[in-house]
């Protein structure tokens, strides 16, 4: 993405599609394996529980700033998930797609420590100033909390299309669900990481995802 | 268990329930809020200030109105997750609805009703002031990770602090010790509120996941009866702090308008749900008893 100038709210949209489509991909993969679920691994387990946050939100539309106050819960439950399934995942797999550099303590930071857990808390001050001017209702910028949005939603897809990925190969499901992961995930492996780069460049030098 | 269709109308009710709950809770909202005149080009940040110099107490509206939004958009949530039978997304909406109730609930406990009825006017405001206290400064404090803006900062609140206590008569600043406010304060107030607030965090909010606990414990097994009944005692919790919320959130001064006759419509609301909410539980129970004994 570089440096593109980016419609924050368009590329929050973007990014949630992504996620429609991986939950679809994620149904598939279970219909077509024969996995009864009782005797999987943990990681199996977390995963759809990743599963049942991301179609609560793929069933909203961007449609409203308040929508990140939605979404904000499901995307911590889901981050807390994603970082136990992330670390189940050899390196040798994450090499195949050159994620084995990866910061993988993203999801773990965000969700304990972010801007993100401070959606999850509220507080009167914190609605009313909200940190760095977002998360709040009165700042008046809904740019920044959608973009915030996008690179929330783009890690996510991130990391679980990436593990959808790992759970196809270990299912013994290829083919077309293969395909149609890659496809997801080459519409921009790096996007969220650079979107984070570019909110962190504009937010008056701070990263955003610091509190 | 109860059979399917008891399940299905104690879920129905209560889904009902919060409905109308999350109407009031927006008819509150709009109440207290301020009008903001767009043609006149004042922000609502502008329009707030104007308004709390005019009438200090009108804070009480300001901190009240946020959280009033954010539990409504979060019962919403609750509802949607409720139609589409998610337990897990359930538990996580309802959350941020706990904390909001339990901090209108702490805020209006100590403004209007503690002083009359538990303790002497300066402790209970003392004890909603650092309440208040602690949460600005929490929340300045997170704006910035910076050292040197957080000194000016810190020095800015202890310098308009002995101000206030020097030319206005405000109690003199103690010296702050890093007090901060903890999750779990924010249910407090509310009945059974720390329970909730902690089942909710264990099973669904950070808890690992299995196959074979049911899902009103995490479970990610296959949907069945359970799950409904899940939803439904769930949304039971959502539906008696909202009450709850909202009968507080009526406590709320507004100009010189006395809140007496509106406060003891909101308190009998809040027993009607109270009691609704127990009708619908109660007859589930019976239902599954017969059961039980016929089975037997």
């Amino acid at each position: 993405m570089g440096e593109k100038a980016v419609e924050p709210r368009a590329e929050a949209e973007r990014e949630l599609n992504k996620l429609r489509e991986l939950t679809r991909i994620h149904q598939s993969i279970g219909e077509l394996s024969c996995s009864t679920g009782a005797n999987d691994p943990d990681w199996m387990y977390r995963l759809s529980k990743i599963w049942l946050h991301a179609r609560a939100i793929d069933g909203w539309e961007i449609d409203d700033i308040d929508i990140a106050h939605v979404m904000a819960p499901e995307l911590r439950a889901a981050y807390v998930q994603m970082d136990a399934v992330w670390k189940c995942i050899p390196p040798e797999f994450k090499r195949k797609y050159g994620l084995d550099a990866m910061d993988c303590d993203y999801w773990d930071n965000e969700q304990s420590n972010g801007i993100l857990a401070t959606y999850d808390h509220p507080t009167p001050f914190n609605l009313i100033i909200g940190p760095t001017a977002i998360g709040d209702f009165h700042s008046g910028d809904p740019d920044k909390s959608y973009l915030q949005l996008a690179i929330w939603l783009g890690f996510l897809g991130l990391g679980y299309g990436f593990a959808l990925a790992y759970l196809a190969e270990m299912l013994g499901v290829g083919g077309e669900v293969v395909s149609r992961l890659e496809a997801v995930m080459m519409q921009g492996i790096d996007e969220p990481v650079a979107m984070e780069r570019m909110s962190s460049n504009q937010v008056n030098g701070e990263r955003l995802g610091d509190s | 268990m109860a059979s399917a269709s008891e399940v299905a109308r104690y879920r129905a009710g209560m889904a009902n329930l919060l409905s109308s709950l999350v109407k009031a809770t927006g008819e509150i909202e709009r109440r207290l809020d301020i009008e903001v005149d767009e043609d006149e080009g004042v922000s609502k940040s502008e329009a707030w200030q104007r308004e709390i110099q005019k009438d200090p107490v009108s804070t009480y509206r300001l901190v009240c109105v946020p959280l009033l939004r954010k539990a409504r958009i979060h019962a919403l949530a609750v509802l949607r997750a409720n139609e589409c039978l998610n337990v897990h997304s359930l538990a996580v909406q309802m959350r941020p609805v706990l904390e909001c109730a339990g901090q209108v609930v702490h805020i209006f406990h100590y403004l209007m009703i503690a002083p009359d009825f538990q303790m002497e006017r300066e402790r209970a405001r003392r004890l909603l002031t650092d309440y208040l206290d602690a949460d600005y400064f929490d929340t300045l404090m997170r704006i910035s990770k910076d050292n040197e803006i957080q000194k000016k900062l810190l020095q800015t609140i202890s310098e308009a602090a002995a101000t206030a206590a020097t030319e206005f008569g405000m109690p003199e600043p103690k010296a702050r010790r890093g007090k901060r406010l903890r999750q779990a304060h924010k249910v407090e107030m509310l009945p059974g509120g720390k329970a909730w607030y902690d089942y909710l965090s264990v099973n669904f909010r950070r808890g690992p996941a299995n196959w074979t606990d049911p899902s009103w414990q995490g479970g990610v097994g296959p949907v069945d009866m359970t799950h409904e009944f899940a939803c439904a005692g769930l949304m039971q919790q959502t539906v008696e702090q909202m009450a709850r919320m909202n009968a507080y959130a009526s406590l709320c001064p507004v100009d010189d308008t006395p809140v007496g006759s509106q406060a003891d419509a909101a308190m009998a609301k809040l027993h009607e749900v109270l009691e609704a909410a127990s009708d619908l539980r109660r007859s589930v129970r019976s239902a599954s008893a017969r059961t039980q004994a016929s089975e037997s």
